[in-house]
C-alpha cells in the first residue's frame, strides 16, 4: 500500500467521522460523565471519609486529572471499533471485495482506523486542555512530555488495533465475536489503568503487569503526558509496547491466514 | 393477559432453539459477563485497599451493592438487551412496520421478543454471587427485606429498560442512534456507584429526572437502613412517572416515523 493511498483513505475516513455532529457532542458528554463526573464524586467521597491528603501518592486533584486524561486517551487509543466492522464483513461475506483490492487489507483498515480517530483527537484538545489548565500538570512537565507521550500514544494505538485484529479474525470460525471485543475493552479498562491508576494495585500485580502491554495502553501515556514519568519509565513502556506489537502482529497475521483459507465468501 | 403469557412462551422457545445454533457465541457471552464480574469486583477490591468506607458503606455492604448491579445487569442482558439493540435498525429499515400492524402492543414485541438464552447462564451466576453476598454479610438482614430488595431490583430492571428506550427513541428524528446509545452507556455507569457519593443537583436529578439512583443504589440503602413508606413511595412515584413519560415520548416518536424512509 503506497503512503499516498494510505493518507487518502485516512483523510476520507476522518472527514466521514467528523460529519456526525450529534454523535460527536454526545460522545463528548459521555466522556465527561465517565471520565470526570463519576471519578470526581467517587474519589471525593473516598478522600473525605479517610481524611487523607494523598492516596497512593496522589492528591485529590492529581487523581481527578489522571482519570479525565486517561479517559480521553482511552478513546484515542481504542479508536472506533473498526475491528467489529471487519468481523461483520467476514460474517456477511463482504470481505470478498477486499480480496479483489490491490492493497494490503490490514494497512487499509488501519488507515481507516486512524482517520476515524479525528473526533477523539478533537475531543482530547477540547476537553483535556481546559482540565489541564484548571488543575495544572506535574511540576516536571515540559514540551518533551508532549512528544514522548505522542510516541507512546501511537504505539499504544497500534497495539490496541493489533490485539483486536486476531479477535475479529475469529469470525472466520465463530458466528459472533462482538462479545470478545467487549471483553477486550472491559479487561483493558482495569488492567490498563482507565478505571484507576495501576500503581494503586497491590505491588505484586503492578510488578507483573508492567511487562504486559496493558498498562502501557493508557496508564503510561497518561503519566508521561502529565509529566509524572521518568525517562527510563518512558523507555520501558515504549520498548514493551514495541516488542508486544511485533509479537501480536505476527500472531494476528497467522490467525488471519488460517481463517482466510476457510473463507467461502458466503454471507448469512 | 394470558395471550401475552402464551406469546412469551413462544418467544422463549424460539430463542432457545436459536441459541443452540450459535454455540460459540453462547460460550463467548458467558466469558464476557464473567470477566465483567471479575473486573468490577477487582475494582472495588482495590479501592478498599485504600479506604474502609465508601459513601457510608463498608466492604460487606458494597459487595451486596455490586452483586445487585450484576443481578440487574444479568436480567437486562437476558430479557431486554438484544431487543433494544436492534430497535434503531428496525426504525431505519422500516421493519418497525411489522410490529405496528400486529394485534399486540408494539412495545411488548420490541422489548421482549428475543430472550438471550446465551446470557441465561450468567443470570444464574449473578444470582449465585448475590446469594453469596447475603450469606457472608456479618449483620442480620432478614428474609423479608431480602425478598423486598429483589423485587425492587426487578423494578430497577424495568426502569433501566425505560431509560434505555428514552435514549433510543430520538432515532426517529436523528436516524443515527450511535451517539445517544453511547451516551446512555456512559450515563448508566452512574447507577453502578452508590448514589450517596453524588451531591447537590446531580444527586436530585439521579433520584428523580433520570432515576439511575433508583435502579440499584436506593433499594440497597433501603435494605440496610430499613424500608420506609417514604422510600418505597418515592420508588413507586418515579416508576409511574417514568412509565408515562416514556410512553408519551414513544407516541410522539411514532408520529415522526415514516416507514423505510425514516
Amino acid at each position: 500500500m503506497t503512503p499516498r493511498l494510505f493518507l487518502h483513505v485516512l483523510s476520507l475516513e476522518a472527514r466521514q467521522s467528523m460529519s456526525y455532529r450529534v454523535s460527536f457532542w454526545t460522545n463528548a458528554l459521555s466522556i465527561l460523565v465517565i471520565g470526570f463526573v463519576i471519578p470526581y464524586y467517587l474519589w471525593q467521597s473516598i478522600y473525605r471519609s479517610n481524611d487523607q491528603a494523598t492516596i497512593g501518592g496522589y492528591r485529590f486533584e492529581d487523581m481527578v486529572l489522571y482519570t479525565i486524561i486517561a479517559a480521553l486517551l482511552g478513546r484515542v487509543v481504542r479508536g472506533p471499533n473498526l475491528g467489529l466492522a471487519v468481523s461483520n464483513e467476514i460474517y456477511q461475506g463482504e470481505l470478498t471485495k477486499y480480496c479483489l483490492y490491490p492493497t494490503h487489507l490490514r494497512l487499509f483498515k488501519y488507515a481507516q482506523h486512524l482517520g476515524a480517530l479525528m473526533p477523539h483527537m478533537v475531543l482530547l484538545l477540547l476537553i483535556g486542555v481546559p482540565f489541564i489548565a484548571w488543575l495544572g500538570v506535574g511540576e516536571h512537565w515540559s514540551p518533551w512530555n508532549l512528544a514522548a507521550g505522542a510516541v507512546l500514544l501511537a504505539l499504544a494505538n497500534g497495539a490496541y488495533f493489533l490485539i483486536g485484529w486476531p479477535i475479529h479474525a475469529l469470525a472466520f470460525w465463530a458466528d459472533n465475536v462482538w462479545s470478545l471485543a467487549v471483553l477486550l475493552q472491559l479487561g483493558t479498562q482495569l488492567l490498563g489503568g482507565v478505571l484507576l491508576p495501576i500503581d494503586l494495585f497491590p505491588g505484586w500485580a503492578f510488578d507483573a503487569l508492567i511487562w504486559t502491554p496493558f498498562p502501557h495502553l493508557f496508564y503510561s501515556p497518561t503519566k508521561v503526558l502529565l509529566g509524572q514519568a521518568t525517562a527510563s519509565e518512558w523507555a520501558h513502556a515504549a520498548l514493551v509496547l514495541a516488542v508486544w506489537n511485533v509479537i501480536i502482529a505476527w500472531a494476528g497475521a497467522w490467525v488471519w491466514r488460517r481463517g482466510e483459507a476457510r473463507y467461502t465468501g458466503v454471507g448469512i | 393477559m394470558w395471550r401475552y403469557a402464551r406469546l412469551y412462551v413462544h418467544f422463549l422457545r424460539f430463542s432457545f432453539s436459536k441459541a443452540l445454533e450459535f454455540r460459540v457465541d453462547f460460550f463467548f457471552r458467558v466469558v464476557m459477563d464473567g470477566v465483567f464480574y471479575l473486573i468490577t469486583l477487582g475494582f472495588f477490591g482495590i479501592l478498599f485497599q485504600h479506604t474502609k468506607d465508601l459513601a457510608g458503606w463498608d466492604i460487606d455492604q458494597v459487595l451486596i451493592f455490586v452483586a445487585s448491579v450484576f443481578f440487574v445487569d444479568a436480567v437486562h442482558m437476558t430479557v431486554v438487551a438484544n431487543n433494544l439493540w436492534a430497535f434503531p435498525d428496525f426504525v431505519n429499515k422500516g421493519q418497525l412496520d411489522y410490529y405496528l400492524i400486529r394485534p399486540v402492543a408494539p412495545l411488548f414485541f420490541l422489548t421482549l421478543r428475543e430472550f438471550a438464552a446465551n446470557s441465561f447462564l450468567n443470570l444464574f451466576i449473578a444470582i449465585g454471587i448475590l446469594t453469596w453476598s447475603f450469606w457472608r454479610y456479618p449483620g442480620e438482614l432478614g428474609i423479608g427485606p431480602i425478598a423486598l430488595h429483589v423485587v425492587l431490583l426487578l423494578v430497577g430492571v424495568y426502569l433501566h429498560t425505560l431509560l434505555y428506550l428514552v435514549f433510543l427513541i430520538p432515532v426517529f428524528w436523528l436516524q443515527h442512534a450511535e451517539g445517544s446509545r453511547s451516551l446512555f452507556f456512559g450515563i448508566e455507569l452512574l447507577a453502578e456507584r452508590p448514589h450517596r457519593i453524588y451531591q447537590g443537583a446531580l444527586k436530585r436529578i439521579l433520584l428523580s429526572v433520570i432515576p439511575f439512583a433508583v435502579l440499584i443504589s436506593q433499594p440497597t440503602y433501603l435494605l440496610f437502613e430499613g424500608a420506609t413508606l417514604a422510600g418505597l413511595g418515592h420508588i413507586v412515584l418515579v416508576t409511574a412517572g417514568l412509565s408515562v413519560a416514556t410512553y408519551v415520548f414513544w407516541r410522539i416518536g411514532l408520529r415522526a416515523y415514516s416507514s423505510a424512509s425514516s
